[in-house]
């Protein structure tokens, strides 16, 4: 139980700053967590296979998702697979805490931008560093 | 509730109804009988393959293509159905989605899955909560950068295991996405 509870936290700790920026999307698979997105077509659907090895949920800040905007919000194409990662995982990634938040809808409408279009709002990016800056 | 192929039958107090006549519907797509804390909202949608929009009065109930529909009536009895394409319903905001949730869930763990689904949605969203079978469907709409839509689905089984789409429309409602590369 004790080992399970210190790998759980390891988890945890990996994932909280992969979400932050702060490890690459491929340390997740140290975490235990898969994640593939597929699209068939360009432009078309895309299929998000999202799983984790062992059961694990971990309640976001909004300082967490602020750091990993401003990490990623050059990078076009990290910061599509990053939101996405976050939009999909229903197992891991819990985003309920952010209604909780002044700062939350729009850190939830950054996600939605990045995870589309790759890009953050103005609007999301002040929001990121008023929060990381506090 | 019973959502079969090509039949419906409801069965929640205080609604009751007639039968709705064979081949004049297409598969019912979706039902929000009695969500709690909302004891007279009821809404249900048809869908005909190829059709179009249906309308169907049902024991007083008009309900149509688009919308949920509200009243204190009744919709009960079976219905033979025909035209099956797709089962949707009508665009929530994240309460009403989280009760529809609570509503439709068989299981624990697809209730919780469904209920982080919802959390997805911003305060522009709008959300579907569906079933199909035993899987419990939640689509999360949000307004595109092109005057289009984005959406997120989230199809969960009963043992909580997720399939997660992701789509974005043009306002032509033609698949898009944008290309970094």
């Amino acid at each position: 139980m004790i080992q399970n509870s210190q790998q759980n936290a390891i988890r945890e700790e990996i994932v909280r700053a992969v979400v932050q920026g702060k490890l690459p999307m491929s340390a997740l698979k140290e975490a235990g967590i898969t994640f593939e997105v597929q699209e068939n077509q360009p432009g078309g659907d895309r299929q998000i296979r999202v799983e984790a090895k062992a059961p694990l949920s971990i309640e976001l800040r909004p300082i967490d998702i602020a750091h990993g905007l401003l990490t990623y919000k050059d990078q076009p194409e990290a910061l599509r697979d990053w939101a996405t990662f976050l939009l999909s995982d229903l197992e891991v990634i819990d985003l309920t805490t952010l209604e909780s938040w002044p700062e939350g809808d729009e850190l939830l409408s950054a996600l939605w931008d990045a995870s589309f279009e790759g890009r953050v709002k103005s609007a999301g990016i002040r929001v990121a560093t008023a929060l990381v800056d506090e | 509730l019973a959502l079969n192929n090509g039949t419906i039958s409801y069965s929640y107090s205080p609604y009751s109804g007639a039968d709705l006549g064979a081949g004049t519907i297409g598969l019912p797509v979706n039902e929000f009988p009695g969500i709690q804390g909302q004891a007279n909202y009821f809404g249900a949608q048809w869908i005909v393959n190829g059709a179009g929009p249906v309308v169907n009065t049902l024991a007083g109930l008009t309900v149509g293509f688009v919308g949920v529909a509200m009243g204190t009536g009744t919709l009960a009895g079976t219905a033979t159905t025909s035209g099956i394409v797709s089962q949707t319903s009508g665009y929530l905001s994240k309460s009403a989605a989280r009760a529809v949730v609570q509503r439709l869930a068989t299981s624990a763990a697809q209730a919780a899955a469904a209920a982080k689904a919802v959390s997805r949605a911003t305060s522009s969203s709008s959300i579907e909560v569906l079933k199909q079978g035993t899987d419990l469907v939640v689509r999360v709409f949000r307004a595109g950068g092109d005057n289009g839509h984005q959406e997120m689905e989230y199809i969960i089984d009963q043992a909580g295991n997720k399939q997660v789409v992701q789509k974005a429309f043009s306002n032509a409602e033609s698949l898009i996405h944008y290309d970094p590369k």
